[in-house]
């Protein structure tokens, strides 16, 4: 069955009109014999007095004593009712009108009772006379045609007015139809704004019936407690997801730390160790330069040796800077941007041609806590490691200093307080996902050897926790490589003593 | 002739520093942990006193402090391999190198060395101490 059938005001019509299919004809047919029964009636009954009428005057008077008298009389009959033919059977003698043809077959055909007993357009009647012993009759013929018309034209308009009836009544079905369906539809499209997401859309409807009132307002009722349901459910998914991320985060951050903690007391005790053996190497190597003077022909091996030792010192140096996490000096407030527009100037110089330098410090940011010589390192260490990532084909290295910005997806508590961030990027190369893991462990570089010595991501890292931030990497093999320095500000570091 | 107590328990730390400081014109006397060389001191008062801070039996806060206590008037020189150990772990405010040698100077050290040094800022280091 097609949709519009199937619509309330598709099936309201469709019953109405199969409806009328049965009653409309019986009707048509009921009404229009009971019009004819009684007009011919009546017009029968009309006939048949009019005749009598005429045959009882024939028979009281004297007029059947005169032929003329009696053609005069049937003349008269003919105008007073209306006759096709008028004629008198009176002592075997047939007497008609003058003002019209009497038909032939007038004494055959007698009398027709019925209205419809002949087929032709003429009702004949038939009224028997006597008078002083002589029988006779009186013919009258009377038009059927305007009785037939009438008849006709009664019909026509009993039609007619049932049709207009079916097609007013079927016409008010529908209006009364979609007076219904029109807040159905509205409760229906309010519905579907509720399924798509819209909680606020109200499900009610202009309409004052009462059923579709009442079905309106549990239905709002069901909508509210079902928004509400599904805001308690939403709001607990996005709570529980934070917290897993924030779990997740934490737990990582944990055993990265944990690592570091125990490589970090690991170099601690292996500088300690190596610083000891240094002190007999430096001072003895020196005590025999000394000793045998310049022109000796192991002075220049001796100084070699003492060159490394020299040299060792130095690496130890910056593999405690590792373990060190609070400089001698006390921290000061520091003004971030200025210290990494001062360290990009000094490493401009340094910088090959194929890189752009791309600087994004501006803006209001806040001051961090900190010691601006550190924070100089942190910045030079990161760009030197970016471009090295780029020497080879180039590139674009990006620097940033603004005031940390949450995302969506942000690992850490939505009351953390503000801080500063730093980022380094660069277009280089991207780092795959074990070698990050392992970038802030001190010796560990994935530069040729001779290149580099694996410590200055260890001392950022150093240089950063110290501070009381915490820095991350973001990066993917051919996409480049990020840094991420985020610093507490002084009002926070203020706060939080403890850190 | 100004004489300099190296309490230090590497020997070849301590013998090297003997070494240098003999040739230099010092007359060097060793000891090999912090309580050997507490007694060492009381008993022969040195110059000039050189000691390693992490060290087993007493270490080099505590030698510092008990010298001090007795003789206000000792000249101390406090040294360290630095480092970082024990329970603390990786994390801020672990004692470290710097907190090690903050720690000497509040305890009464007159100069404080992380190693290794060289000879001639030893030497000196000394002979400053001795003159004042």
């Amino acid at each position: 069955m097609p949709r519009t059938l199937n619509t309330l005001v598709g099936r309201l019509a469709l019953l109405q009109l199969l409806i009328y299919a049965v009653l409309l004809p019986a009707l048509f047919y009921q009404l229009q014999a009971m019009i004819r029964t009684n007009a011919v009636s009546t017009f029968t009954q009309r006939a048949r007095a009019y005749t009598a009428s005429l045959a009882r005057e024939l028979e009281l008077g004297d007029i059947l004593e005169s032929a003329t008298r009696t053609i005069m009389f049937l003349d008269g009959g003919v105008e007073g009712g209306g006759c096709v033919y008028a004629a008198v059977e009176f002592n075997g003698r047939l007497l008609g009108s003058s003002v019209i043809e009497t038909p032939a077959w007038v004494q055959s055909r007698g009398d027709d009772v019925a209205f419809f007993k002949s087929l032709d357009t003429t009702y004949a009647v038939s009224i028997p006379i006597r008078r002083d012993g002589a029988a006779g009759a009186l013919y009258l013929g009377f038009d059927k045609q305007p009785m037939l018309a009438q008849l006709r034209s009664a019909r026509n308009q009993i039609a007619l007015a049932l049709v207009a009836f079916g097609i007013a009544t079927v016409a008010a079905a529908v209006l009364l139809a979609r007076l219904v369906a029109l807040p159905l539809t509205q409760l229906r499209t309010a519905s579907r704004k509720v399924a798509q997401g819209d909680s606020t859309a109200h499900l009610s409807t202009h309409s004052k019936m009462v059923e579709i009132v009442d079905l309106s307002t549990d239905l709002e009722f069901m909508r509210s407690e079902l928004v509400g349901t599904a805001e308690r459910l939403r709001a607990e998914m996005r709570q529980r997801q934070i917290e897993q991320v924030e779990r997740g985060a934490l737990e990582s951050q944990l055993r990265h730390e944990q690592r570091l903690a125990t490589i970090g007391t690991f170099a601690g005790g292996l500088a300690h160790e190596f610083n000891n053996i240094l002190v007999p190497l430096i001072l003895y190597t020196e005590e025999s330069l000394d000793e045998i003077g310049a022109e000796h022909p192991v002075h220049e091996n001796l100084d070699r040796i003492l060159k490394a030792a020299t040299r060792a010192a130095s690496v130890i140096y910056k593999l405690l800077a590792f373990t060190r996490p609070i400089a001698e000096r006390q921290p000061e407030s520091v003004d971030l941007a200025v210290v990494t527009n001062e360290a990009l100037d000094l490493s401009h110089a340094l910088m090959p041609p194929n890189i752009d330098l791309r600087r994004e410090i501006g803006g209001q940011v806040e001051r961090v806590l900190g010691d601006a010589t550190l924070l100089s390192q942190v910045v030079l260490n990161l760009c030197s490691n970016a471009i090295h990532a780029m020497h080879d084909r180039g590139g674009t290295l990006t620097v940033r200093v603004a005031m940390r910005k949450r995302s969506p997806t942000d690992p850490l508590p939505i009351a953390t307080p503000p801080m500063v961030e730093l980022r380094v990027k660069d277009t280089g190369r991207g780092m795959a996902a074990d070698i990050q893991e392992r970038i802030f462990e001190p010796f560990f570089t994935t530069r040729d050897v001779g290149e580099g010595s694996g410590l200055g991501l260890s001392i950022v890292h150093g240089i950063v926790a110290s501070m009381g931030g915490r820095i991350s990497v973001v990066s993917a093999l051919g996409a480049g490589t990020e840094f991420i320095v985020e610093l507490p500000t002084v009002a926070r570091a203020a706060l939080s003593p403890e850190i | 002739m100004p004489s300099v107590l190296v309490i230090d328990d590497e020997a070849d730390v301590r013998n090297s520093i003997r070494l240098v400081l003999g040739r230099a014109g010092f007359e060097v006397l060793t000891a090999d942990d912090g309580l050997t060389g507490v007694e060492g001191f009381f008993k022969q008062p040195a110059d000039v006193v050189i000691v390693d801070i992490i060290m087993p039996r007493s270490n080099g806060i505590e030698v510092i402090r008990k010298i001090r206590g007795s003789y206000p008037g000792a000249r101390i020189i406090a040294i360290t391999g630095g480092g970082n150990f024990g329970p603390f772990g990786y994390k801020p405010g672990t004692i470290v190198t710097d907190s090690y040698l903050a720690s000497a100077s509040q305890s009464g050290a007159d100069a404080v060395m992380t190693k290794p040094f060289h000879r001639k800022d030893l030497i000196a280091l000394v002979r400053s101490l001795v003159k004042n």
